[in-house]
C-alpha cells in the first residue's frame, strides 16, 4: 500500500534499431541499445551495446558494456567488458577493460586494455 | 469549484438514466459544480478558455477519450486539474485507474493528481499518440541523426498509449511520466503469412524529445493526433514535460 511508485530512469529506456531501418549522424541513448539494422555516424550510450548478427555500425563507437555479433567499421570503446561472438567482424580500434573473444570473431585493429593491472604469469 | 464537461452524444435521452445516476453519485459525494454540454456553437477550448478564467480549478471530462484528449490539450501548463469520466470503453480509462460511470466518480473525489507529460505537434498539444500511416517519410530526431527507410507500414510516437514492444513483440504502456516519447516504427510483413515478419525489415523503437516528420516526395501526408485529429506535414514533434495536471485512479497501468 505504501510502495513508492518506481520513478522512470532514461537509461531504462531501451532503443531498438531494427533490420532494414539506417540511422545516420550522432546517436545518443542513456538506456540499452539493441542495432539489429544499419548506423554511420556516432554512437554512444552510457549503458549496453548490442550488435545483432546481420547489423552494421560504420561509426565511431562508445558504450559501457558491449556484445558484438554483427560487423563494426570504426573504433569501439567501452568502459566495461566487450564480448565478440564468433559472427563479430571489427575493423577498427577496441578498448575495454574485459574482452571475451569466441572462436570466429575476426577483429582487425589495436586492442587497448591498459586500465587493468597485468597478470602476473606464473612458471 | 468544478466544472463537468458533457461529452455531445451525452445530448442523447439514450444517455439520460447515466447522467443522471453520475450527477446523483456526483452530489453525494460533494463534487457536484457546474455543467457545460458540447454544442456546434461552442468547442471545447471555448469553454475550458472561459472556465480558466473564472478561477475554475478543475475540470471534469464526461464521455468519451476524444474530448479527454481534446480536454488535456487544452490545459497543458495550466494551474488546473483535469479529471474523467469515461462513459462507455475508453483506453485511457483503463489506463489510468478509471472506472466509468457513476463508479468514476469515487476516483473524482479521490483527487489523486500525477503530473503527466504531453506531447506538441507544430502549435498543437497531444496527449496520447500521434501516427502516420503507409508513406515514404523522412525522420529526423533530436536534431543529431536521421532515420531512414524504405518505407513504414506505420510510425507512432506515443506518450499515453499502448503500443506494440518490438523487443517481445507483447503489448506495451508507454510512460507519460519519463520526459521522452516513444517513436515506433512498423513495417508491413512481407510474407504471404500475416503472422511472420521477414527478416529483412524489423520493427523499431526510438526514446526521443524531439523528432520532425517530412514526406520524401515533398508532398503533404496526413499525421492522426490522438486518434481524432488530423494535421499534415511536415511536422515538429516534441515532448513537453510535466505538462497536465490529471486526476488518477489506483488501479492504473502507469
Amino acid at each position: 500500500m505504501f510502495e513508492k511508485e518506481k520513478k522512470f530512469r532514461p537509461e531504462d529506456a531501451e532503443t531498438i534499431i531494427g533490420a532494414g531501418v539506417k540511422v545516420e549522424g550522432t546517436f545518443v541513448s542513456f538506456g540499452n541499445v539493441i542495432v539489429k539494422g544499419q548506423v554511420s555516424g556516432s554512437v554512444e550510450t552510457k549503458n549496453d551495446l548490442k550488435v545483432e548478427k546481420g547489423a552494421l555500425i560504420e561509426a565511431e563507437v562508445k558504450a559501457k558494456n558491449a556484445y558484438v555479433a554483427g560487423e563494426i567499421k570504426g573504433n569501439l570503446k567501452v568502459e566495461e567488458k566487450i564480448i565478440l561472438a564468433d559472427s563479430a567482424k571489427i575493423t577498427g580500434d577496441i578498448s575495454c577493460k574485459v574482452l571475451g573473444i569466441n572462436e570466429g570473431a575476426i577483429l582487425n585493429g589495436r586492442c587497448n586494455m591498459s586500465d587493468r593491472e597485468p597478470t602476473e604469469i606464473k612458471e | 469549484m468544478y466544472l463537468y464537461l458533457y461529452d455531445s452524444f451525452l445530448n442523447s435521452p439514450k444517455y439520460q438514466k447515466i447522467v443522471d445516476k453520475i450527477e446523483s453519485r456526483l452530489t453525494d459525494l460533494g463534487i457536484s459544480g457546474k455543467v457545460a454540454r458540447l454544442t456546434i456553437i461552442k468547442n471545447t477550448a471555448e469553454i475550458i478558455k472561459d472556465a480558466l478564467r473564472k478561477d475554475i480549478q478543475t475540470i471534469i471530462v464526461v464521455g468519451r477519450d476524444a474530448l479527454f484528449c481534446e480536454a488535456a490539450s487544452a490545459l497543458v501548463k495550466q494551474s488546473a486539474v483535469l479529471g474523467f469520466i469515461p462513459v462507455g470503453q475508453s483506453l485511457l480509462g483503463k489506463i489510468l485507474g478509471l472506472s466509468s460511470e457513476e463508479f468514476g466518480c469515487e476516483v473524482v473525489s479521490g483527487r489523486r493528481i500525477k503530473l503527466l507529460d504531453a506531447g506538441k505537434i507544430n502549435n498543437q498539444y497531444f496527449l496520447s499518440s500521434v501516427s502516420v500511416l503507409e508513406h515514404k517519410v523522412d525522420i529526423r530526431c533530436e536534431g543529431s541523426y536521421k532515420v531512414n527507410l524504405v518505407s513504414v507500414k506505420n510510425l507512432k510516437i506515443n506518450n499515453l498509449d499502448f503500443f506494440n514492444d518490438p523487443k517481445n513483440n507483447q503489448p506495451k504502456i508507454s510512460n507519460p511520466f519519463d520526459g521522452l516519447l516513444e517513436a515506433v516504427l512498423s513495417f508491413k510483413s512481407k510474407s504471404f503469412w500475416p503472422f511472420s515478419k521477414r527478416k529483412e525489415y524489423q520493427d523499431s523503437i526510438f526514446y526521443i524529445k524531439k523528432i520532425a516528420i517530412n514526406s520524401k516526395k515533398g508532398e503533404e501526408i496526413p499525421i492522426l493526433v490522438d486518434k481524432e485529429r488530423v494535421l499534415k506535414t511536415p511536422a515538429e514533434i516534441e515532448v513537453v514535460p510535466e505538462a497536465i495536471k490529471i486526476i488518477v485512479g489506483k488501479e492504473r497501468l502507469v
